[in-house]
């Protein structure tokens, strides 16, 4: 009981969040709550050893996002042509500015998508993100740079949104 | 874009995605994953029998040469059909509990006719019923048919794609479920459930597929044919409720989905929904078997 106890807490307090920034990854709303629903799910089943994680919440995002990058592979592989009307759907009470960003992030590989989400949203170092994502440093700064190009030139073909804007420093 | 912030606009739009999300009670969550462990214990509890079994049947007949004939792995399997075979009427209230995976056997109590095999072939024309098809869920007469939205929750759509293809899969005894062809969670196929309510209608939900669950368990009847001579049938579970459709969200007392687990008993207004259930094609989920 206590552990049932335990994890509503964890859940309470951390879900949205990593809701969110699995949102962020995916611009998907379905999708994220699929990826994080499955997330938290598979921590409840194996919650003695998440529990004891140095960070459940990393766990979870982790797992969120390969859940969310499987679901978004496929959807691209089968759903290719209807996927536009599900973006146009789920864009629906953002800003122009931000269906953009939406829009931007889906023109870039997931592995990018991620490591930008990572570094931009939840703050995490580059050498933090390396553990979570389980990639060299080297790795993780070379996607960075190339996630923050591309969606720069993703974003100045709409709008003049990204012109010398994304330039941080990892 | 007026912000000159990248990681500021990533947060506006991670916030959007914080406020408009749905999510699970966390009960809800352990739950459906307390389910599907069950689930998998049922699973491999069927397997190692199968695998014992298999292995005694072979001592057996190693140590009983030329009998007349070899028994039949399962004596209810039937010869294969090529037709849309109806289930047969419904039964009385089931004898027992279900406690074993799905066979592929259709929903008939007709004895096999044909030499016993473990696994009948597969039908050209198709039985939706065999466990090996997918279809739809068509209410007779309507546009839409039944899928999944992003929640997991029965629709009506007009989308006919992965999230509306369904497999019916017997559990036993003419019950079934209903369960999904494509849409995976943890590479689980989920089954259709009736939601538990205290009123007329339930909503109806795709959770981890549970044996023991008798909300998933549902009976088809057929009710007879549409002018294009397809079979309809209405579809429930062993509590007298039936899969409606309820597009005005009248039964669901609005907000629904299009879809209700409705309860239909003595007296109850006539708004059963026949289905038709359209063949498409030859499912891709793993067999259990």
């Amino acid at each position: 009981m206590r552990d049932a106890e335990e994890f509503d807490a964890f859940y309470a307090g951390s879900s949205r969040r990593v809701l969110g920034q699995v949102y962020a990854m995916t611009g998907n709303r379905a999708e994220a709550e699929d990826a994080v629903a499955e997330a938290y799910l598979k921590a409840w089943d194996r919650w003695g050893t998440v529990r004891e994680a140095d960070s459940p919440e990393a766990w979870v995002r982790r797992v969120a996002s390969r859940n969310a990058v499987s679901a978004w592979r496929k959807a691209v592989n089968r759903v290719r042509a209807h996927h536009r009307d599900a973006v146009d759907q789920e864009i629906e009470g953002l800003s122009p500015d931000h269906v953009a960003l939406v829009h931007a992030l889906k023109q870039i590989p997931a592995d990018q998508r991620r490591v930008i989400v990572l570094h931009h949203l939840v703050g995490l170092s580059v050498g933090e993100i390396a553990e979570e994502v389980g990639a060299p440093t080297g790795t993780v700064k070379a996607r960075l740079a190339r996630g923050r190009r591309a969606m720069a030139a993703h974003l100045s073909e709409s709008d003049e949104y990204m012109t010398g804007r994304v330039n941080h420093d990892a | 874009m007026p912000s000159n912030d990248f990681g500021r606009d990533l947060s506006a739009l991670a916030a959007h995605g914080e406020r408009t999300g749905h999510l699970s009670p966390a009960a809800a969550i352990r739950a459906r994953a307390d389910r599907r462990r069950r689930n998998r214990q049922v699973a491999t509890g069927a397997l190692a029998f199968l695998v014992v079994g298999g292995i005694g049947v072979g001592i057996a007949v190693n140590q009983q040469p030329r009998k007349a004939a070899p028994p039949a792995v399962t004596p209810t399997a039937p010869a294969p059909s090529v037709t849309n075979t109806p289930p047969a009427p419904l039964p009385s209230t089931p004898s027992s509990p279900p406690s074993r995976p799905p066979s592929n056997s259709t929903p008939t109590s007709t004895p096999p006719t044909s030499k016993p095999t473990s696994k009948p072939p597969r039908t050209v024309t198709g039985n939706v019923f065999a466990g090996d098809r997918e279809v739809l869920l068509l209410p007779e007469n309507s546009e839409a048919t039944v899928a999944l939205d992003g929640n997991e929750r029965a629709t009506l759509s007009d989308n006919f794609g992965d999230r509306a293809l369904f497999v019916l899969n017997e559990v036993s005894g003419g019950r079934y479920w209903i369960q999904t062809a494509r849409i995976r969670s943890g590479g689980e196929a989920l089954c259709l459930e009736a939601g538990e309510t205290s009123g007329a209608a339930a909503p109806v939900t795709a959770e981890g597929c549970d044996a023991a669950a008798q909300r998933q368990l549902w009976r088809f009847r057929k009710v007879g044919e549409t002018s294009d001579g397809k079979p309809k049938y209405t579809i429930r579970t062993a509590g007298d409720y039936y899969l409606v459709q309820d597009p005005d969200g009248t039964l669901s007392g609005g907000g629904g989905t299009g879809i209700v687990a409705a309860y239909i008993g003595e007296g109850t207004p006539d708004i059963d929904t026949p289905f038709v259930l359209p063949d498409r094609g030859e499912a891709s989920q793993p067999s259990l078997d």
